[in-house]
């Protein structure tokens, strides 16, 4: 059981065990207490430090020191309460220490004749002589004289808030020997150092500070030895930057050291995120009453530099601060000198004039980056600081390894929530490496994962902040060349074209793949010939990386729209050769059987142009089997080209006829798409309508179609129909 | 290794110090009893500059016949507890409450009960109980007092620690600035008493009598006080001083140590001297480092101008603000920030930014006053010939220069 807030609620000995770092504090106030003159001149105590810096444990540790020397014999431990609300003057003041001092010693009689006399007690002054007579008779009566650990003093003296309060305290501590103060506050209080005020540098002061590191390191030792893990001095040894990591977090405040220690000594990588943000859920009710007692105007400045330090890491000026929050710089100076004096900030330089300054608890600074951080990158940027810490670079790269295998398996399992949150973790992560080829593997790894889970905008974005992140050279054209190739499978083609000329122009090895799916790209943009170039340029370039078989295919299909028949026909039997079991090779068979057909016919068709070379018939036949094989193709400006040619004739409705002869003799029985495809094409030319008609007609056997036209336009359609229906 | 031929002395702030603990002020002392065996003496310093040391060691060692009694005023109120205190203090001291049987405010059961009463509680019983009754009629019953100590064969010094600080916090509740006339014009009249030769009074205080006092129409009230002041240590007194905390402290601290500790803070003040050697050891004991002549450098220019021992000097900033009308506050305050910055200026340029700032109607002999309180409170001295100022010590400097020298030109 962990008592981080309460260490008087530990054994003596677990106390002493973990007693690190202030020894040589306890030694200077045991010497003081064994050189006190007798009468007035009494030295008194004030140690100033941050909440849980360890002044509970050294006021408890120099009550042991007392009770098990010879000095037990002149002086009487007298411990507050940490909180004591009730004080607000001086006689209280007493009052409370003769409570303490009676329980502590268990005289009930001493409480019961306290109470008979603050009841005499009119007056705040008459109640504070009183007390302190009690006091007085009470030490002199058992020969000893008073140790008064009194915590908290500073909220003491503001309770009670009176100079001539202040000052009867002051008398009875300056001029009577009865009583040694040693008190604790959280800082330099202005009761202290107001040149006015009665306790002006009144007390000795010792400002306790943060545990070194190697303190740290004894600390954490000590205190898995009370766990009974005894190998923790080796697995500490060999995590020095772990050591190094709390240190500074916690700013060497013990408390937060044993608190981190105790959410991180066994946690996993998830864990970690896990136990941190556990921690600082924790320690938020001490922080925010810390930031919520500031003055607006503190609160401003705190905001300002916590905000700016989180993406900096460097302390800032006055002026910078004024500039930022539009206050004048005199005002933010002064209100910075005030919350240096109270622990909240700290100047990172000491000489020079010109102050910079950063918030004096690392953890403070996560804890606002974490609760008031206004982006989610604001928001999570402690946790890189932590994990930059935490980790080497080393780790971090065989942490990044060991989650993504761990991504993989999630992945199987379909445990896709898991598997978001366990990338989102690795890009932390990521962005924790400092080294930059380390850090740019692991980036592209975890974009890789955000890909296989379909992550895509993720991954993408990943693969945004590489390329923006000023990398140069091969690991820019690369993350280049895997956004082009992602963008190839999600994006538009014109969208994925943009990605893979730019990491053509960066220079990408990958420049045979890259080249690859372009001509793909091209393809599904039905810019034919621009994707065979780009085809050809890929099977150029002999670069492995490309997939022969796929620019092949490609090739082929590209080939087939331009009407190279031939080589279309090449292309495809070479793709199917590398890729027989590919899912569309039934398809691709069907275009090599219609490419050999094309090319079976334009060569019959040549040779009837060369036989018969001024011969209407042979020309309308040609041009009227190149406009089906170019709507076929859907090759556009062939279409409109033959079309031309057919159509602008002087030859009447001779071409007509051949064009339907054509059409019923050439086109299959099952491919009447084809032809209304064509007639889609050519549009509504009013020579098309008898043709349009009877292929309406055979769709619907409607004899009406027919019935209502004229006659001469009736027989042309009838006609067709009986073309058509022949085949 | 240790010296074992130096006094040890603790590193003791606050409290005031005792016997040996009262180090380099023995020829002071002897000033003191001086004047004391004279008339009476206004003890001025700067706090934590060891007033009430000075006083307890009076108190410890007294000479001749003279009874020193001790108080510290600094929390009373009202004339009633003046009285009442001056009672207490005499009744605990047993060659004068023998003068004290009979007064009329003291019933011979109460002065019996006084005499006797061991129990602190009793006492404090009997001290409400007789303030009470000498509330309505404080001053008859103080003549009563003084008129009894006249006779009583010896000389009485009463010790009156924070005397200052009582008259303000007297005049700081309803009709207390009345109060507060009256009590200073009844302490003077009892020492113009012809039959009152053996009283004598010592009254210290470090925040400044004369603007109190200028505030209630009353510096006459304390003319007839010579003033003493306490001054810095010489350099081998300083030297001795910090040998002395330094074996106190079982502290290595080199010759050449101690040097480099009072160059860097220039006017040897005991107090500066003292938070100096504190920091010092601080950062020996918690890094484990020797003292060297470097570290208390970097202790120096880091902790000690730094912000963590910002609030040793703050008040001589502070006060300026506090003492001065907002003209005169910014007139000192440009002057001082001049003399940081230029080490050394001119009593004529002094006297020329004086002028440049307070306005056209400040008067040369207003100057003078300025520059002789500047002067008293150890914030610049003149040179031997009084032609040029400079800061009176050189960590004050070295602070003001580090927290203010950048205001110049505002």
């Amino acid at each position: 059981m962990e008592f981080f807030y309460n260490v008087d609620a530990l054994s003596p000995e677990r106390i002493k065990h973990t007693f690190v770092g202030r020894q040589w504090l306890l030694d200077d106030l045991v010497g003081i207490l064994k050189k006190q003159p007798k009468g007035a001149g009494v030295q008194h105590v004030l140690i100033v430090a941050p909440r849980g810096m360890g002044k509970t444990t050294v006021f408890l540790m120099l009550g042991f020191a007392v009770e098990e020397s010879p000095l037990r014999k002149r002086w009487q431990v007298v411990r507050f309460r940490e909180e004591s609300y009730s004080i607000t003057d001086a006689g209280e003041f007493w009052m409370e220490a003769i409570r303490q001092l009676s329980l502590t010693v268990a005289d009930r009689e001493l409480e019961a004749q306290m109470k008979k006399l603050a009841a005499e007690c009119r007056a705040s002054g008459e109640l504070e002589s009183g007390m302190v007579a009690l006091l007085k008779d009470w030490a002199h009566k058992h020969r000893t004289r008073l140790l008064l650990l009194v915590e908290n003093f500073d909220e003491i003296l503001s309770q009670i808030h009176s100079e001539e309060e202040s000052s009867r305290l002051r008398n009875v501590l300056m001029n009577d020997g009865t009583v040694m103060l040693i008190a604790a506050a959280t800082s330099f209080f202005e009761e202290t150092r107001g040149y006015d005020k009665p306790l002006y540098n009144f007390f000795k002061v010792y400002n306790l500070e943060g545990l070194a590191q190697a303190q740290t390191e004894e600390l954490l030792y000590r205190r898995a030895e009370l766990d009974g893990n005894m190998d923790f001095r080796e697995y500490l040894k060999a995590n020095a930057g772990r050591v190094r990591a709390l240190s500074h977090f916690t700013g060497g405040n013990p408390r937060l050291v044993l608190m981190l220690y105790a959410v991180l000594a066994d946690a996993n990588l998830v864990e970690v995120k896990t136990g941190l943000e556990k921690l600082l859920d924790e320690v938020t009710p001490y922080f925010k009453a810390k930031t919520e007692i500031l003055a607006p105007q503190q609160r401003k400045i705190l905001d300002q530099i916590a905000r700016e330090s989180s993406r900096t890491s460097v302390g800032q000026s006055p002026t910078a601060i004024a500039q930022a929050i539009r206050l004048t710089p005199n005002l933010v100076s002064s209100q910075l000198q005030r919350m240096a004096k109270t622990g909240y900030v700290r100047a990172v330089n000491v000489r020079g004039r010109t102050g910079y300054y950063t918030l004096s608890e690392p953890l403070f600074a996560l804890w606002y980056q974490m609760r008031f951080g206004r982006e989610a990158r604001e928001r999570m940027q402690w946790l890189v600081e932590f994990l930059r810490a935490w980790y080497d670079q080393r780790e971090l790269g065989t942490e990044t390894e060991r989650l993504c295998d761990r991504m993989s398996e999630l992945l199987m399992a379909g445990q896709r929530q898991a598997v978001r949150e366990g990338l989102e973790y690795g890009r932390l992560l990521t962005e924790a490496m400092t080294d930059q080829p380390a850090q740019f593997r692991a980036k592209v790894r975890i974009a890789l994962h955000h890909f296989e889970a379909e992550e895509w905008q993720s991954g993408l974005r990943l693969l945004d902040e590489l390329i923006n992140s000023g990398c140069q050279g091969d690991e820019l054209s690369a993350a280049y060349a895997f956004r082009a190739t992602v963008q190839a499978a999600i994006a538009p083609p014109v969208d994925a074209l943009v990605d893979i000329d730019k990491a053509l122009q960066h220079g990408s090895r990958d420049v045979g793949v890259l080249w690859q799916l372009k001509a793909d790209q091209l393809l599904k943009l039905e810019r034919f010939a621009k994707a065979l170039e780009a085809a050809d340029r890929a099977l150029e370039l002999r670069d492995a990386t490309a997939d022969r078989g796929e620019v092949q295919r490609v090739r082929g299909i590209a080939l087939f729209k331009v009407g190279r028949w031939m080589e279309a026909r090449a292309a495809l039997g070479e793709f199917l050769r590398i890729k027989p079991d590919h899912p569309k090779a039934d398809m691709l068979n069907q275009m090599m059987r219609v490419a050999d057909r094309a090319d079976d016919y334009e060569r019959h068709l040549q040779v009837g142009l060369q036989r018969w070379p001024g011969d209407s018939f042979v020309r309308d036949f040609v041009l009227s089997h190149r406009l089906l094989t170019s709507v076929e193709l859907g090759d556009d400006s062939r279409i409109a080209g033959y079309w031309g040619e057919l159509s602008n004739q002087e030859s009447g409705g001779e071409w007509l006829r051949t064009f339907v002869y054509v059409i019923s003799t050439l086109v299959q029985s099952s491919q009447p798409s084809l032809v209304r495809k064509m007639i889609a094409k050519l549009g509504d030319h009013p020579q098309l309508f008898p043709l349009r008609l009877a292929l309406e007609y055979l769709d619907t056997h409607d004899r009406d179609l027919i019935e209502k036209l004229s006659p001469e336009v009736r027989g042309v359609v009838e006609d067709i129909v009986q073309r058509l229906e022949k085949q | 290794m240790y010296n074992k031929s130096v006094v040890i002395l603790a590193n003791q702030v606050g409290p005031p110090v005792r016997g040996v603990q009262c180090f380099g002020r023995d020829q002071f002392i002897d000033l003191v009893w001086e004047k004391l065996s004279l008339g009476h003496v206004l003890l001025t310093a700067p706090r934590r500059f060891g007033k009430t040391s000075i006083m307890y060691k009076l108190v410890d060692e007294p000479r001749w016949e003279y009874q020193a009694l001790i108080a510290d005023l600094e929390y009373l109120r009202e004339p009633a507890d003046l009285i009442t205190l001056f009672t207490e203090l005499l009744m605990r001291n047993p060659v004068t409450s023998r003068c004290l049987k009979g007064v009329s405010f003291l019933s011979g059961r109460l002065w019996s009960r006084f005499r006797e009463s061991v129990e602190e509680v009793e006492l404090h019983k009997l001290r409400f109980k007789l303030r009470d009754e000498l509330r309505p009629h404080w001053r008859e019953s103080g003549d009563e007092l003084f008129d009894r100590l006249a006779g009583c064969g010896h000389t009485i010094v009463f010790l009156l620690d924070e005397f200052p600080m009582m008259i303000d916090g007297m005049t700081r509740r309803d009709g207390g600035v009345e109060d507060a006339r009256a009590v200073l014009r009844w302490l003077r009249a009892v020492r113009q008493r012809p039959e009152c030769q053996n009283i004598r009074f010592l009254i210290g205080g470090s925040v400044g009598i004369g603007a109190i006092l200028r505030k209630l129409g009353e510096v006459s009230s304390i003319n007839d006080f010579e003033s003493l002041k306490l001054e810095p240590f010489s350099r081998p007194t300083a030297l001795r001083f910090l040998a002395g905390l330094a074996e106190g402290q079982q502290t290595d601290l080199s010759l050449a140590c101690q040097r480099k500790m009072l160059d860097l803070v220039g006017l040897p003040i005991p107090y500066f001297l003292q938070v100096l050697f504190s920091e010092v050891r601080k950062v020996h004991l918690q890094a484990g480092t020797a003292i060297t002549t470097r570290l208390i450098e970097r202790v120096y220019h880091e902790r000690l101008l730094g912000v963590e021992c910002k609030t040793y000097f703050d008040h001589y900033y502070g006060r300026i603000r506090d003492y001065y009308a907002r003209d005169l506050e910014r007139a000192i305050k440009r002057m001082l920030r001049e003399v940081a910055v230029m080490t050394e200026v001119s009593r004529e340029a002094f006297y020329q930014i004086y002028r440049k700032e307070a306005g056209a109607s400040a008067t040369a002999e207003q100057f003078n006053d300025v520059a002789a309180e500047l002067e008293n409170d150890f914030y610049v001295r003149p040179s031997t010939d009084g032609k040029h100022y400079t800061f009176a010590c050189k960590i004050l400097r070295d602070w003001w220069l580090r927290y203010y020298g950048m205001e110049y030109g505002d």
